[in-house]
């Protein structure tokens, strides 16, 4: 390789990346450097290449063509990766965990733990972690759970010139535990270390990277400072066009009448005493830390959870008896946090559309292959799912595809009210718009209520006509039409 | 080219049985290939058929239900307890076993499906309570007086002089099953909660009542194998069908790696029986020992679970290539995990 100066050599360099799935060309000849100390932001929506060339990375997959350049000598070992789901065994203690990694302190042929456990305790109070390392790490906070993952990553590297990927680390972080996360890891500058970050938050991105790296159609289109770039210019580089963002019902508000849901003074395991009400043709947002109960309040409307107390009404009925099977039936639908609870992995796609309509889908007394396909068929064209085939299991679809089916199956069953956690967790701006353009066309279309729970402050700003706050199980303040702004909401859930 | 994949995919294990049939008959032409030994293949393998598609349902959900030995076994005593004993007719006999079968199942199901509770541990628990009553019940005895003749034809009984009678029993079965598990809602909600229990309670389906269900209907089967056997062989043995367990379970995995592959399917299970009936049977025919058998199944067993899981991850990488899916989320080595565990719970779960 032409040799530059050795202070600006790179930590990780690739030249010239290819890589092909089937017909697909995923990597179109990729040429990136990453230096040492510095945190650089590689975006890209789903399908961009973006994931493949971290694959490629990872030693996952091969690289059709090209050729990867690690500063360090110890090369493929001096990368290290902090996944989303963290690679933690939640049961087993902090120092277990940080063990699992690295040889263990022995005395005399057995595992010295009192040593162990001392190291560990050092290695944590590096980023300002005090805790008892013998507790089971899933015992910590989430923002604790995801430093304890970088630490152990970050002992595994070289002394100098190692990378670290994060793949959006903070994904399942509220704000507040975010920023701290984003303060350990601008820290982490100073180790020598390059810091890859992997996020669909934007403002996050704007926060804390030096340079930023956009993938699209498997082309690199922008590899720069971040400086001089804003949200609008990163998210046209992103999705190659400009994106309306936030869509509103003007007329909100205003409705008189009876509620399409009324939630009546609902206790459960962490909500106290909850009061609300939905209109017909109305987005209303619920914002809340994670543990604020917010999830808790969908789950207690959809009868996943049994009340303590108080009633839920829906359409003039009281429905708090009533299973969760009986409350589809009346129409109400819910899309769980969850993914893998929204879809049934290894199931074709056209049988996870099929699932939540069997009853249309007979043909007499046995259900019908034609009437199955036509109404799969029907969905996916509904809301542009994009599918190979609907007879490829759901695993085979991007994130945001997925929950497409997982909101679209729903629809023939014409719900009146849509219960959505976290629609849109971990999915690229592009597809988020598009599902909540579709969401906020059913309702204008339909007459349809929907609830979000939602800890993403930018989206409850821009697609909600009300939101409420949750604190601690209880709701704490209310904002309408004009009022809601990210800056407003922020103030109202974090007090500042 | 198509074809060979598609009859080594979907059909390997239908070949296997043809080929299997082809070779025994080459090798013994003058036994293996006449009505009389097709009709006691067929004869001999029915109950055991009749438990795997019992075995297969709870399976589906991906519930474990170990106990259908012995409560094939209790069918087996109390009917001819029953019929000897008391003398009572036989319609009522296998209206009152039966009826046991489902109030056990029913029991186990409660308790795995309403109470939650460890299904291995659960069937595993009333299976060997079950045994002792059978004991008790039995003292131990054969019982092998006081079988009215009119009850053993309904078992030995062969239709044209060749199709035995718990054969078109089993086949019936094995129909009815079919139809309820891919044509009628019930079958796709059962496949649904094997999938992801969640999942299926949050599109509505009332996961619990069908998990205990599926045990209701592996114990009823099972009760009524139970049944069938005393009129097959005109006695009760007091540990006739213990040992159906571990053959109706292999015939279950077998089953699933044909017709379609990673899923529990009717006539998987219906042919790995009989693959392994015919196998067994051709193989003491050309004066195989009797250590033969256990070996030949075994073998059977692991190679066609190999073949099909190698089968389905080739058939995952082809997919993937096609739906440009390399890039789905991060965390190549867990998405792979993703699709080990989805195999391993077809076949396991």
């Amino acid at each position: 390789m032409a040799a530059p100066a050795p202070a600006e050599k790179p930590a990780l360099e690739v030249r010239g990346l290819h890589k092909y799935f089937g017909a697909t060309h995923a990597l179109r000849g990729v040429d990136v450097a990453f230096r040492a100390g510095r945190v650089h932001a590689l975006l890209g929506a789903n399908g961009s290449g973006k994931s493949t060339l971290v694959k490629i990375l990872a030693g996952y997959h091969q690289a059709d063509g090209g050729e990867i350049f690690y500063s360090h000598d110890s090369g493929a070992n001096a990368i290290a990766f902090v996944h989303q789901d963290l690679g933690l065994v939640p049961t087993l203690s902090v120092t277990e965990n940080l063990a699992l990694t690295r040889s263990f302190k022995m005395w005399h042929g057995a595992i010295s733990w009192p040593e162990e456990n001392r190291r560990a305790q050092e290695l944590l109070a590096e980023y300002d972690i005090v805790c008892d390392v013998r507790q089971p790490v899933g015992s910590l906070g989430p923002a604790e759970q995801t430093t304890v993952a970088i630490a152990r990553a970050i002992a595994s590297l070289p002394a100098s010139g190692g990378v670290l990927v994060l793949d959006e680390p903070t994904a399942r972080l509220p704000v507040s535990e975010a920023d701290r996360l984003l303060r350990t890891v601008r820290g982490l500058t100073r180790r020598g270390v390059a810091i890859l970050y992997i996020s669909h938050r934007l403002d996050e991105v704007l926060a804390i990277a030096d340079e930023v790296t956009v993938l699209r159609d498997g082309d690199l289109v922008h590899h720069g400072p971040i400086a001089g770039l804003d949200r609008r210019t990163l998210v046209r580089l992103i999705v190659g066009r400009d994106i309306e963002e936030g869509i509103r019902h003007e007329a909100a508000g205003d409705w008189v009448g009876q509620p399409l849901l009324a939630v009546e003074n609902v206790s459960g395991v962490r909500l106290r005493d909850v009061t609300l009400a939905v209109a017909p043709g109305e987005v209303v947002g619920i914002a809340g830390l994670v543990g604020s109960g917010r999830s808790e309040l969908g789950r207690l409307i959809f009868g996943l959870q049994k009340s303590t107390a108080g009633r839920i009404v829906f359409d003039g009925r009281d429905i708090t008896p009533v299973s969760t099977g009986a409350r589809v039936d009346l129409g109400i639908a819910y899309v769980p946090q969850e993914r893998r609870n929204g879809v049934f992995s290894g199931l074709p796609v056209s049988e996870n559309l099929v699932l939540a309509n069997l009853a249309s889908a007979l043909k007499g007394f046995a259900l019908s292959a034609g009437r199955v396909r036509e109404i799969a068929e029907g969905i996916v064209r509904d809301y542009r799912v994009k599918a190979a085939g609907i007879e490829f299991a759901i695993d085979t679809l991007s994130g945001g595809n997925q929950q497409k089916v997982s909101l679209g199956k729903w629809m023939l069953r014409n719900p009146r009210m849509l219960i959505l956690d976290e629609p849109t967790q971990g999915i690229d701006i592009g597809a988020r718009t598009e599902i909540f353009a579709t969401i906020r066309q059913l309702v204008a279309e339909r007459n349809m209520g929907a609830l979000v729970l939602d800890s993403d402050l930018d989206i409850l700003a821009g697609y909600c006509d009300r939101v409420l706050v949750m604190t601690r199980g209880r709701l704490t303040s209310a904002l309408a039409n004009g009022e809601i702004t990210p800056a407003a909401l922020s103030h109202a859930v974090y007090g500042h | 080219m198509q074809l060979a994949k598609t009859l080594v995919g979907k059909y390997g294990l239908v070949v296997v049985l043809l080929l299997l049939i082809v070779f025994f008959s080459a090798m013994k032409p003058e036994f293996f290939p006449t009505r009389a030994n097709a009709g006691s293949i067929m004869s001999d393998n029915a109950i055991l058929t009749l438990v795997a598609l019992g075995v297969m349902v709870p399976l589906i959900v991906g519930q474990f239900d170990v106990s259908v030995g012995f409560v094939a076994t209790l069918g087996v005593m109390l009917t001819a307890g029953l019929l000897s004993r008391d003398d009572l007719p036989w319609p009522l006999v296998v209206l009152i076993v039966t009826g046991c079968g489902a109030a056990i199942g029913l029991l186990m199901g409660i308790l795995v499906g309403y109470v939650g509770l460890n299904s291995l541990i659960v069937s595993l628990g009333v299976g060997s309570t079950i045994q002792g009553i059978v004991l008790l019940y039995s003292n131990g005895e054969v019982i092998f007086q006081g079988i009215s003749k009119s009850f053993q034809l309904l078992g030995q009984t062969r239709l044209f002089g060749f199709i035995p009678l718990p054969f078109l029993y089993a086949l019936i079965a094995g129909i009815v099953l079919w139809f309820i598990l891919t044509l009628r809602p019930i079958g796709r909600r059962l496949y649904a909660i094997g999938g992801s229990p969640e999942a299926a309670r949050i599109i509505g389906i009332n996961v619990k009542r069908y998990v205990a269900g599926s045990f209701v209907v592996s114990s009823t089967v099972a009760a009524f194998a139970g049944c069938l056997q005393v009129a097959r062989v005109g006695a009760g043995h007091p540990t006739a069908a213990q040992a159906l367990l571990l053959p109706a379970f292999a015939a279950a995995f077998l089953g699933a790696t044909a017709f379609r592959p990673g899923f529990y399917n009717v006539w998987g299970t219906f042919i790995a029986v009989y693959l392994v009936g015919a196998g067994t049977t051709g193989l003491f025919m050309l004066g195989a020992d009797a250590y033969v058998q256990p070996i030949f199944n075994g073998t059977i067993l692991v190679l066609a679970v190999t073949g099909a899981r190698l089968g389905v991850l080739r058939k995952a990488r082809i997919m993937n290539a096609k739906a440009g899916a390399g890039d789905q989320e991060l965390g190549g080595p867990q998405s792979d995990g993703k699709a080990e565990l989805k195999v391993a719970g077809g076949m396991s779960n």
